[in-house]
């Protein structure tokens, strides 16, 4: 239920794309991402659809992963591929029942949509599983510092960033943790109901809050006592280097990005 | 012959099956916990002690083998929604786990899951309470997250124990508490076997402190049990001890190495004042005192 390998988990594994400089990886990303949302004709889709399988099969996670990232969304997918069938006219029509039709322009429209969401879920997937959120966040951080100038707390963000995807998984598997134990104690086990739920929802949510601030008050007390100043400058371990396949992957996603823009206006 | 309450037989539990996250916590278990027996579970971190004990009460289920509770097979369907008022199972730092309001009501939480009555619900609280030696009157209104971490470790455990299980499932009751609370915890099992007869099943890397408690030992290390038996029994065979990344009592070392250059000694001794006896005996010597 509370699987944590889900959504935003690092994979390690050694592939070309772990080995890309994270700035182009999040840059990439959003290359990819602006290129799904701007891909107008089924044929630039195709384009962007064969990129993402490239950055897949270059990312060395088992395709099951990505599954997995998509597979807990698949309700929402299919309730946003009937209602999108269903509202947008258009062409001939296949179905009909009383005031509802489904027509081709219709179906090819949700088709699009749901492509675009699975599209966009994969590119992202595609990031997180070869980065693990610290280089991420140094990634963002490296970026927004153009905007340092105009005030913008790139490092402050970057930090927050860090700290929040770096607890995700811990917080799930608190989560998973507290609802282990309370079953133990039988919660949930007595009956159904809103009443219910709403108990066994409270028998987690404590905890979990408790827990969270806990583990936030001993984080700051460790950064503290090795020298963590906000605002102060910082160097870092690892340091970001643009090698020559950073720079063709830029180039490709760049033009493609160009392409679904430009392509028929 | 007593019953068994608990049986695993050859259970292995994968984590995270055909992913490259994928571990084999456990790796062909066989034990049996025997009514109104402690058992002591030892082993490193990592060795598959809580992912043993999690199948106890049916949260988690076999990859494969099985596991039988009170006869009842973990993986037939509906067993787990009713093992836990059979098996009471305290995972690692309960205290982090209250959530209600008071003491009373958290500790009130599991029987009235059970279904029982408010009023009875809250009898049963009051006796787990006492029963874990806690005052009542003391600390029954209290908001748990006001008591000390050792009282609040007692009062999660009382929870638990307002069920009355008949087997009582103890993750590492006493990592982190002070001497005087991890006797209390040991003394409180001890009672618990004694007064009611629950088996009870001790997961514990500290094998030192549960010695004089634990009727039989369980070593496990790298998902398998390497060794069993009674404490004395396991005690003299150190080396599968330190092959389990435990650490191996100063007393047992010495009657080892006794053993060994040929003095007659029995290298078991639970108690220091057994291995001092041990050894004035095998030198002819008045033992037992200083």
């Amino acid at each position: 239920m509370l699987d944590a390998i889900t959504f935003g988990q690092y994979v390690p594994a050694r592939s070309f794309l772990h080995g890309l400089d994270p700035r182009t990886k999040v840059l990439g990303v959003l290359a990819l991402g602006g290129s799904v949302l701007a891909a107008g004709s089924a044929l630039e889709l195709l384009a962007v659809l064969a990129v993402t399988a490239l950055a897949v099969s270059a990312s060395g996670v088992p395709l099951k992963l990505y599954a997995r990232a998509v597979l807990p969304l698949k309700y929402i997918l299919a309730a946003a591929f009937v209602v999108q069938a269903l509202a947008s006219p258009g062409g001939q029509v296949i179905w009909a029942a009383g005031r509802f039709s489904v027509t081709a322009g219709g179906l090819t429209g949700a088709a699009f949509v749901l492509a675009r969401v699975l599209l966009l879920l994969t590119a992202a997937s595609a990031l997180t599983f070869t980065t693990p959120p610290t280089r991420v966040a140094a990634a963002v951080e490296a970026l927004l510092s153009p905007l340092k100038k105009l005030g913008v707390p790139a490092a402050e963000l970057s930090l927050a960033m860090t700290v929040a995807l770096r607890f995700i998984p811990v917080l799930l598997d608190e989560a998973q943790l507290l609802l282990k134990a309370q079953r133990s104690r039988g919660a949930g086990a007595a009956g159904r109901g809103p009443v219910k739920w709403a108990q066994l929802t409270v028998s987690l949510l404590v905890p979990l809050i408790a827990g969270a601030i806990r583990r936030a008050e001993e984080l700051a007390v460790a950064m503290e006592s090795r020298g963590y100043r906000p605002g102060a400058a910082r160097t870092r371990l690892l340091e970001l280097k643009m090698q020559k396949r950073d720079a063709a992957v830029l180039a490709l996603l760049g033009a493609l990005f160009l392409g679904t823009v430009l392509w028929g206006g | 012959m007593r019953r068994a309450v608990i049986e695993a037989e050859d259970l292995v539990y994968v984590y995270h099956p055909g992913t490259p996250f994928e571990v084999r916590a456990l790796d062909g278990v066989n034990l049996r916990v025997m009514e109104g027996e402690v058992l002591a579970v030892v082993g490193a971190s990592g060795s598959g002690k809580s992912t043993l004990v999690q199948h106890f009460n049916g949260t988690l289920l076999p990859s494969s083998g099985r596991v039988r509770v009170l006869g009842v097979d973990t993986r037939q369907k509906g067993a787990p929604a009713r093992l836990w008022r059979e098996v009471g199972l305290v995972f690692q730092q309960p205290e982090h786990q209250l959530f209600e309001e008071t003491v009373l009501e958290d500790v009130a939480f599991g029987p009235k899951n059970l279904g029982l009555a408010p009023q009875k619900a809250r009898e049963r609280a009051l006796w787990a309470l006492e029963a874990v030696g806690l005052d009542p009157g003391e600390v029954a209104g209290l908001s748990p997250y006001s008591l000390s971490g050792g009282w609040r470790r007692l009062a999660a455990i009382a929870g638990v124990l307002a069920l009355k299980p008949k087997v009582l499932v103890l993750d590492e009751p006493a990592a982190g508490l002070d001497p005087a609370g991890k006797r209390r915890i040991y003394r409180l099992l001890a009672r618990l076997r004694r007064e009611h007869g629950t088996a009870v099943v001790l997961v514990t890397h500290d094998l030192e402190g549960v010695l004089g408690l634990a009727g039989r030992v369980a070593v496990m290390a790298r998902g398998r049990v390497t060794a069993w038996g009674e404490p004395g029994e396991v005690l003299s065979r150190a080396g599968e001890l330190e092959a389990a990344g435990l650490e191996v009592p100063l007393t047992v070392r010495l009657l080892n190495r006794l053993v060994a250059a040929g003095v007659p000694v029995k290298a078991g001794a639970l108690t220091v004042g057994e291995a001092v006896r041990q050894i004035a005996g095998a030198f002819g010597l008045e033992g037992g005192r200083g």
